[in-house]
């Protein structure tokens, strides 16, 4: 199963609350699709766990973006606006209107970019992402079940 | 200890007489020991007073109630480097794990020499160290324990044969240290034992300010916010140690307008990581945390194992995802180290108005740090590969897995681009470095901040430069000897008193800690081998006067016959108690002022009055002898005569203001002898040198080394001098020698030497110890000391000392005497010469971090 196949099954992640009005409510939605678009297709979760999984990610995430520096926080959901509308540019349409495809290309697109701030920009969401997402409860059992094993005992180290 | 147990009510507008402001590593230690000297403590901590041992299994939610900014501070430089730091009860102890170093050997002369540290090295910091190891169960992990991982680690050091060592802990049982209680943060030792000593915890409430009136800081502005809440206040203080942090203290000294030498000199050990794959399945994340580090290229370069999840694990290969993600398959075969670099050059702490959080950190890494995380990272990688590894992942940005050794070599001959490495820090420390050298640090050299009189800094900030091991230690050994330095300098009057009066000392002793009163303290409490008449020592009490200002720990330590009484020249009452119970004792008054800050009035203060003063309460106790220290200048300056030196018939010439001022005093002496209840001794040295100098006298082998010191006219003036030890040997010699009463004695070396002579012997012994010396000094006309003369003579005409112009003043004018007089009547016979004893200065100056 590769990640379009996942994106295809499975609804939207809830978005977390950045703030009241409505750029931050725009900020939140941007974070939860942005999420979806780096999260790990490895272990299979069924589509139920991985709803909840990437609702809780996307919570995270989104409250290590609200505990940044006050200086930089603002900087930061500025930079979340101009990710969610320079897609526009590209694809027509904002970010989080786009396909599962099309976001990943958007999210490598600014990954693979000369500007450090914008490679940093989605670093952040994707370490988070990674981070929630593997330290999850739901996805330790998962985790253990489909790793690779040796075969036979392990080995030991002197 | 109930976390969080302690805060008062409110938190409105209530004083304390210690206010500690944070509670990690430094203000824990600071708290424990202020509370349990008995000090009201308020201990302040901006995070929350969340039990540790909840959340340590669950990243995610560590990270939301341990962490600053959850983990989400930036340093800002070339490349961004992520910092971690704890903001909870406890602070990063809670966070960290739990790794025990000592201090480098290396770095206390480096401290000693580079800020001038004084009262430190490894006599005097080992105790603390191990009263700490003590409280923390500091030990290592039993061979059985060992995890997985950090064994692998250790195959691969001992296949490549490299220096490595394992790292002690803060914890019990050596189990793991996710087991409830098993690490020793401050959460389990030091905040309970400050709570149980009376210390309130006021947990969840920030300082985001000092009240600073004059010189003081008489409270500090905080903002609390439990739960979301947000309430502003003000809490008094007489006293305030700062704790926060190598961050967090400076950006609240500088937002309190606190800014010399504060938050310029940030430095920090960052690091690379690296992702390994093995064949053994090792299950890092069910270990306690990895125990080895490779100290082969220390102090350049550390490496070793770093905490283990899946989710750490997958942000370690975030950066090259693409191609590392399958990796995630065989997290079980994984484990995750690190390299990382002692950077040199110096960041910056930085406020922002307008913001409480607005901290901006910048550190610029260096070429020679880019090379050095890239030469580290491709060492690892070749440790990694020696343990066994299939597969290396480095934490490097579009960077290949790496499958062979000549991979990593690789990174080694061709540095990696610092916009490639994902970078991050543990370890920060030296933002308000400690010490006397005054153009970089921000205090004295145990932690109080210069120019305010009731502010300390005793956290990591204070270390003076990055030590290349975990800071942990440092700091709270630090902190330690510091509030034990600042309780030991308010203790009690009274109680300090009273057993120094209750003993019936021998001897009397003014002028200790100074240069003088400690090496006469060392003569008599432990002789000086070699010196005639002074090498064994008078182990039968000495008391000594000590300002309360003054540090008399090291004066102390010398013998258990030896008491302190706190006291001052100017203080009648300290003076009468210094005396008590001194019936039949030997007085050696050496204390006096040579020279003022400002103002001549000062000599009479000291030199007159506090001679009577304390004349006065020594013959009311019955004091036998005083013996008293002047000085050549009641005499003053021989004149041109070839070859002409004073003897003890010599008339009363007085040069300047001092000298008047101690031939006043040898005229009240003369008095009080007169009327028979005290015998007394004037011993007259000149110019001193020996150990214990001040750093003028250092400043004396600087100006020579570096061709500065002005020899006025032909230089063949002479100048008697006398080694400190050689005056000790007079001192003893006038107390025991009955018919000395009532005598005068000049006590100087053998001879008296040229300028010439003591130049050139100056600059050879400098060279003997490596220094490079200018050979020419600065040549002036004699014309230009007879000036110096005329302005001193004005400006003390009007009440005015510039100790500069003094000196320069007495530079082309001969100062020589005779001593056959103390050499007939006393036995005296100097034994040290110029030579030798310039020698044992400079030894002493460099064991002691005077930088010449």
């Amino acid at each position: 199963m590769t990640d379009t196949d996942l994106q295809s099954i499975e609804p939207r992640t809830a978005a977390p609350a950045l703030g009241q009005s409505r750029p931050w409510r725009t900020a939140g939605r941007t974070i939860a699709a942005a999420v979806e678009a780096v999260a790990p297709d490895f272990p299979r979760l069924d589509a139920a766990t991985r709803r909840v999984v990437l609702t809780d990610v996307a919570a995270f995430t989104a409250s290590q973006v609200d505990a940044m520096p006050e200086h930089l926080r603002y900087l930061y959901r500025l930079a979340l606006i101009a990710f969610e509308w320079l897609a526009v540019l590209r694809f027509g349409r904002p970010f989080t209107a786009l396909d599962g495809d099309r976001r990943r290309t958007w999210v490598d697109f600014w990954t693979e970019s000369p500007l450090a701030a914008s490679r940093n920009f989605v670093k952040l969401i994707r370490s988070c992402t990674l981070l929630a997402f593997y330290d999850h409860p739901a996805v330790r059992d998962p985790l253990e079940r489909q790793a690779s094993r040796t075969t036979g005992s392990t080995v030991a180290i002197p | 200890m109930t976390i969080g147990s302690g805060v008062p009510a409110g938190g409105q507008g209530f004083a304390v007489e210690n206010l500690v402001v944070g509670s990690g590593a430094g203000g824990a230690v600071t708290a424990a020991a202020l509370a349990e000297a008995g000090r009201e403590v308020l201990l302040l901590e901006e995070g929350p007073a969340t039990d540790t041992s909840r959340v340590a299994t669950n990243s995610t939610a560590a990270i939301a109630h341990l962490y600053r900014n959850r983990g989400m501070t930036p340093i800002f430089g070339r490349q961004a480097i992520v910092y971690v730091e704890g903001r909870c009860v406890g602070g990063s102890t809670e966070i960290n794990s739990g790794l025990w170093h000592r201090l480098p050997d290396d770095a206390y002369q480096r401290w000693r020499s580079d800020v001038l540290l004084r009262n430190f090295s490894p006599d005097v910091m080992t105790p603390y160290f191990e009263r700490i190891e003590r409280d923390l169960s500091v030990s290592l992990v039993p061979d059985g324990q060992i995890p997985a991982s950090s064994r692998l680690f250790r195959r691969g050091i001992e296949r490549l044969g490299w220096d490595y060592q394992q790292v002690p802990r803060c914890q019990k049982d050596g189990g793991s240290q996710f087991a409830p209680g098993a690490k020793q943060s401050m959460q389990r030792t030091y905040i309970p034992r400050a709570v149980a000593a009376g210390a309130r915890l006021l947990a969840d409430t920030k300082a985001t300010r000092l009240v600073i009136e004059g010189d003081r800081v008489v409270g500090v502005q905080v903002l609390q916010h439990p739960h979301g809440a947000r309430r502003r206040f003000e809490i008094r203080a007489a006293t305030v140690f700062l704790c926060g942090g190598a961050v967090q203290t400076p950006a609240l000294l500088r937002r309190s307008g606190v800014k010399r030498n504060v938050g310029d000199s940030l430095r920090i050990h960052p690091m690379i990581k690296a992702a390994a794959l093995f064949d053994e399945e090792i299950e890092a994340h069910d270990d306690a945390l990895p125990v080895y580090q490779v100290k082969e290229f220390w102090p350049t370069i550390t490496m070793g194992g770093a905490v283990f999840t899946p989710g750490f694990l997958a942000m370690t290969l975030a950066d090259g995802w693409k191609a590392y993600r399958d990796a995630m398959h065989d997290w079980p075969r994984m484990g995750l180290y690190y390299a990382g670099t002692r950077a040199m050059v110096r960041g910056s702490v930085r406020v922002l108005r307008g913001f409480d959080d607005g901290v901006v950190i910048r550190y610029r890494l260096s070429e020679a740090d880019r090379a050095n995380l890239s030469t580290g990272l491709g060492l690892l990688g070749e440790l990694l590969f020696a343990a066994g590894a299939r597969a290396v992942y480095p934490s490097l940005a579009g960077a290949p897995i790496l499958r062979s050794v000549d991979q990593c070599r690789g990174l080694v001959k061709e540095p990696i681009p610092l916009a490639a490495m994902a970078l991050s820090n543990v370890h920060a420390f030296s933002s308000c470095p400690m010490g006397e050298n005054r153009d970089v640090c921000a205090t004295d050299s145990f932690g109080k901040v210069r120019g305010l009189r009731n502010l300390y800094v005793n956290d990591a900030s204070l270390i003076p430069d990055a030590p290349g091991v975990n800071p942990q230690g440092t700091t709270m050994a630090i902190a330690l000897r510091n509030s034990e330095h600042f309780l030991h300098l308010r203790r009690s009057f009274p109680a300090r008193a009273r057993p120094a009066a209750a003993a019936r000392p021998a001897h009397l002793l003014t002028g200790a800690p100074g240069w003088l009163g400690t090496r006469l303290a060392e003569a008599l409490t432990l002789g000086l081998p070699g010196v005639p008449s002074a090498a064994t020592p008078r182990n039968s009490g000495l008391r000594c006067l000590v300002r309360p200002a003054d540090d008399a720990r090291d004066l102390e330590r010398l013998s258990e016959s030896l008491t302190v009484a706190p006291g001052d020249l100017t203080d009648a009452a300290s003076l009468r108690d210094f005396c008590r119970n001194a019936e039949g004792a030997t007085l050696f008054h050496v204390a006096g002022l040579v020279h003022p800050r400002l103002w001549t009035r000062d000599f009479d203060r000291i030199n007159v009055e506090g001679t009577r003063a304390l004349l006065a309460a020594a013959e009311e106790a019955g004091v036998k002898r005083a013996v008293i220290v002047s000085s050549n200048s009641p005499i003053g300056c021989n004149p041109p005569v070839p070859g002409h030196v004073f003897d003890e018939s010599s008339p009363y010439d007085p040069y300047m203001g001092y000298g008047r001022s101690k031939a006043r005093m040898e005229a009240l002496v003369h008095a009080i002898q007169a009327r028979g209840r005290l015998e007394t001794v004037i011993i007259r040295p000149p110019w001193f040198y020996g150990p214990h100098q001040p750093p003028r006298q250092t400043l004396f082998f600087t100006m020579i080394k570096d061709g500065k010191f002005p020899v006025l006219g032909d230089g063949t003036q002479r100048r008697s001098m006398a080694y400190v030890d050689n005056i000790c040997q007079g001192l003893l010699l006038a107390a025991e020698t009955p018919h000395a009463n009532g005598e005068t004695y000049w006590i100087a070396d053998a001879r008296p030497y040229s300028i010439n002579e003591i130049v050139a012997t100056v600059t050879e012994v400098l060279e003997s110890f490596g220094f490079v010396c200018e050979q020419r000094q600065m040549r002036l006309p004699r014309a230009a000391g007879e000036l110096a003369r005329r302005i001193d003579a004005a400006l003390q005409s009007v009440g005015v000392y510039r100790q500069k112009i003094h000196v320069l003043g007495e530079m082309h004018q001969s100062i020589a005497c005779s001593i056959a007089k103390a050499e007939r009547d006393l036995g005296y016979a100097p034994t040290i010469a110029l030579r030798e004893g310039m020698t044992a200065s400079v030894e002493w100056c460099l064991a002691n971090g005077h930088r010449i």
